[in-house]
């Protein structure tokens, strides 16, 4: 594959100042939406139809204090996206740099990419009708620009450039946690067969919300690579059949003696 | 000659759920392969969009599960007689299955006696409620994905698609044998006319039924 493009998430940097999840708001002119307090400081508790990325908040209490993670949550960005493939209306596509876009002109809302993403990322928006995802600011990345989340971080936390150079740098920041973080690893290398997001986590992925290893499903695999190229050719299978047999007993003449000369259409 | 005896194989009843299910079937398909494929692109405009047409295979979804439902409120007596019957196998309904391929080409072949529905019905009267169980709940779990967990969401995709491919790739053979299959025609017209069948067709055709109604020569 060629070369993509991302951007390392180190969660290790991450404030959570929530300054990425402003910026992402303003570029894409999404409106605000009320939340309710839960008795959490994660104050947008999910991604909506109009909410592209967030900051979830993750409290343990370990070793008789409060440690506190912070996960960016956005479209990871598949090398291989599942939801590119189940997608009827070929709505969404990778860009040169591997970004994952949509065309929200074909998108007809049927959510099938909602249900088949293994990181549960696209969101129905029921005021367009449309479902809806981060884009990696791939309009702004073809300008030369950063993403608005990467260009809004102050701590450093969000980086952006090729995967590959990415990846290096996020193996070299776990080996230097790993002695304070035993667990400190990078997400997003293998994960679903890859991203182009990447993550250095201090932590088991499962702390921050993620799964360990998320898989595209076998059913929407077989779904994709079986059931929709092949088995429609059993319609045409059994049409051809009766066809088939539609001249076969006339020639045969079967109907005048085994109905006993009775008419074919009654 | 005088106008032949004609007898009742279909209920008036059972020819409204035929009818209107083979209505719903037709437009769910074509609706319905809008969503499924590129290939059927040039079908949305008929439908108002993709949009028109998943409001019309959602309208018609209802219909098509509500359609039975009347049926066997209205009628459950005949429903389960019918369901009573379909269930009833023996050795000339294995028999007819087994001849039947022959019979499908044009080899003449003697078919044992049966019933007012032949073994080749009675496969299609579990079948087809069968398939169209499975095809109504998958998408029951579909429209209403959010209500259910991910992984039968997941499920109802390839389940759905594997149930109407599986059901017209029947309907197929069922249209043809029900219709232009020679010997056929007397039970087109029971399904799609009146519901009466000519009594020598019936005796050929369905000698138990025939003996049961007429009795025995």
């Amino acid at each position: 594959m060629a070369k993509t493009k991302g951007y390392l998430v180190d969660t290790t940097k991450c404030i959570a100042c929530r300054g990425c999840v402003v910026a992402c708001k303003q570029w894409n002119q999404l409106p605000a939406e009320q939340t309710r307090f839960t008795g959490s400081y994660q104050t947008v508790p999910d991604l909506t139809g109009n909410t592209f990325t967030i900051i979830s908040f993750h409290e343990y209490e370990e070793d008789g204090r409060i440690r506190w993670y912070f996960a960016k949550r956005q479209c990871m960005h598949c090398l291989e996206p599942v939801c590119m493939k189940v997608c009827p209306q070929k709505a969404i596509s990778i860009t040169d740099t591997g970004a994952v876009v949509r065309d929200n002109d074909k998108c007809v809302g049927c959510q099938y990419c909602a249900a088949a993403c293994p990181f549960h990322i696209p969101r129905y928006n029921p005021t367009t009708d449309k479902e809806t995802k981060c884009s990696l600011c791939a309009e702004r990345t073809a300008e030369g620009d950063l993403p608005a989340c990467v260009k809004a971080c102050i701590t450093g936390a969000l980086e952006y450039g090729n995967r590959d150079e990415l990846l290096a740098k996020a193996k070299e920041r776990v080996n230097n946690l790993i002695g304070d973080y035993p667990n400190a690893n990078v997400y997003g290398e293998t994960q679903a067969g890859g991203t182009n997001i990447l993550y250095v986590l201090a932590d088991v992925p499962g702390k921050y919300g993620f799964e360990e290893d998320p898989k595209v499903s076998t059913a929407i695999t077989a779904w994709q690579n079986v059931i929709k190229p092949y088995f429609p050719w059993l319609i045409a299978l059994t049409a051809a059949g009766s066809i088939f047999s539609f001249f076969s007993t006339r020639l045969l003449k079967v109907g005048k003696e085994a109905h006993e000369g009775e008419s074919l259409h009654g | 000659m005088a106008e032949e005896k004609r007898i009742l194989k279909c209920s008036t009843g059972a020819r409204m759920v035929h009818w209107s299910h083979t209505i719903c079937w037709f437009i769910l398909l074509l609706t319905g392969l809008v969503m499924f494929s590129g290939w059927f692109d040039w079908l949305k405009p008929v439908f108002g969009g993709t949009n028109g047409a998943n409001l019309i295979h959602r309208i018609f979804a209802l219909v098509f599960v509500a359609v039975p439902l009347i049926g066997l409120v209205l009628k459950p007596r005949s429903f389960i007689g019918w369901m009573k019957e379909a269930a009833k196998w023996g050795k000339d309904e294995i028999k007819f299955m087994m001849m039947f391929p022959l019979d499908f080409i044009g080899i003449k072949v003697h078919m044992p006696p049966q019933d007012r529905i032949n073994a080749g019905q009675k496969f299609n009267s579990f079948f087809f409620p069968i398939i169209g169980f499975f095809i109504a709940l998958s998408g029951f779990v579909m429209w209403f994905a959010e209500s259910f967990p991910l992984w039968m969401v997941r499920l109802a995709y390839p389940v759905h698609d594997i149930c109407w491919i599986l059901g017209t790739a029947q309907l197929c053979f069922h249209a043809y044998l029900g219709s232009l299959h020679p010997g056929s025609g007397e039970a087109f017209w029971a399904m799609f006319g009146d519901g009466k069948v000519r009594a020598s067709w019936a005796k050929h055709h369905h000698t138990k039924w025939y003996e049961q109604v007429c009795g025995k020569e």
